[in-house]
């Protein structure tokens, strides 16, 4: 069955991701992908919609003769971050709850 | 092969600034290499190079339409031409979508009809407006004019004049912004739908809402 990831939930999970360390495009997909079903195209608008707001910054790196494009989460994404992981955990709990048999 | 279709998407994105161009490609190709696919692999992925360019153009056409997007004033098109790109793109994409295919025949008319709908209405504000000013104009004239022969005929048509100009000029601008207010909540909608297919386009189960 359909469960849809809410826009501000990608958003946490790639801040997430990018919290524990600074990485590129393909590992974030791969990683997302490990445990939720998203397409290669999902994290491009993701990306972009935080660097947008700030959370992320971009730098490159040379690669094999091309560039790798690096994201780091900025101190308001870390904040961010922190105000989505409550929140989620509110509605986890509430959810969890509300899903409970008896 | 591999840069004829990075080659070709960006010969479709024609128009979106080069500095964004260039930012879109980079991830995209980016993240192609670090997979190593072929370039039938990055077509089941990311679509054909059309499909993707669409769907991005999509994207930064909404962005722009949000304010999001700081571009070079020389390279920033206006809103209206924005917007009809917007639409378009979005009626692309509907007619496009396997999933979405029958929806879209369902909602293309709709939203042709209610786009009609706004011509006819600004139409018809216009007409009325228009109408309204010039015929209260004229009965004040007229009126004036047939003061000499009869004062009460006279009084009566000039009274009616400057009621409808009244009308003109109170109830014009109301409706005026009424129906930009409900042409934004249509623009609005029309986003909500480009964001789906945006977002929707090759997920499978579990899709971004």
């Amino acid at each position: 069955m359909d469960i849809q990831v809410p826009t501000v939930i990608l958003d946490g999970i790639v801040l997430s991701i990018l919290a524990k360390e600074d990485t590129y495009g393909y590992v974030i997909t791969k990683a997302v992908q490990e445990k939720l079903n998203v397409s290669e195209s999902t994290m491009y608008p993701v990306l972009r919609r935080l660097k947008k707001n700030a959370y992320l910054t971009t730098y490159d790196e040379p690669f094999e003769g091309r560039i790798r494009r690096y994201y780091h989460v900025t101190d308001e994404g870390q904040q961010h971050l922190a105000e989505i992981r409550t929140a989620w955990g509110e509605f986890d709990e509430a959810v969890n709850a509300l899903l409970e048999e008896e | 092969m591999f840069e004829d279709y990075f080659a070709e998407v960006r010969n479709y994105l024609n128009g979106v600034p080069t500095r964004d161009q260039d930012e879109m490609i980079q991830f995209y190709e980016e993240q192609a290499m670090d997979a190593g696919w072929t370039v039938d692999q990055m077509v089941q992925k990311y679509g054909t190079p059309k499909q993707l360019a669409r769907s991005l153009r999509l994207e930064y056409a909404m962005d722009v339409d949000d304010g999001n997007v700081t571009t070079d004033t020389e390279q920033k098109p206006s809103k209206g031409k924005n917007r009809s790109e917007m639409i378009l793109l979005i009626l692309l994409l509907l007619l496009a979508s396997p999933v979405l295919f029958i929806l879209a025949l369902i909602l293309i008319p709709i939203i042709g009809s209610v786009l009609f709908g706004f011509v006819m209405m600004v139409f018809g504000i216009y007409a009325t407006v228009i109408g309204l000013l010039a015929g209260g104009l004229l009965a004040v004239f007229a009126g004036f004019t047939l003061l000499s022969s009869s004062v009460p005929t006279g009084l009566f048509f000039m009274g009616m004049g400057l009621v409808a100009t009244g009308l003109a000029v109170i109830f014009g601008p109301i409706i005026w912004n009424i129906t930009k207010w409900l042409f934004e909540k249509f623009i609005d909608f029309m986003k909500w739908i480009g964001r789906k297919l945006v977002s929707h386009r090759r997920d499978s189960k579990v899709k971004e809402g």
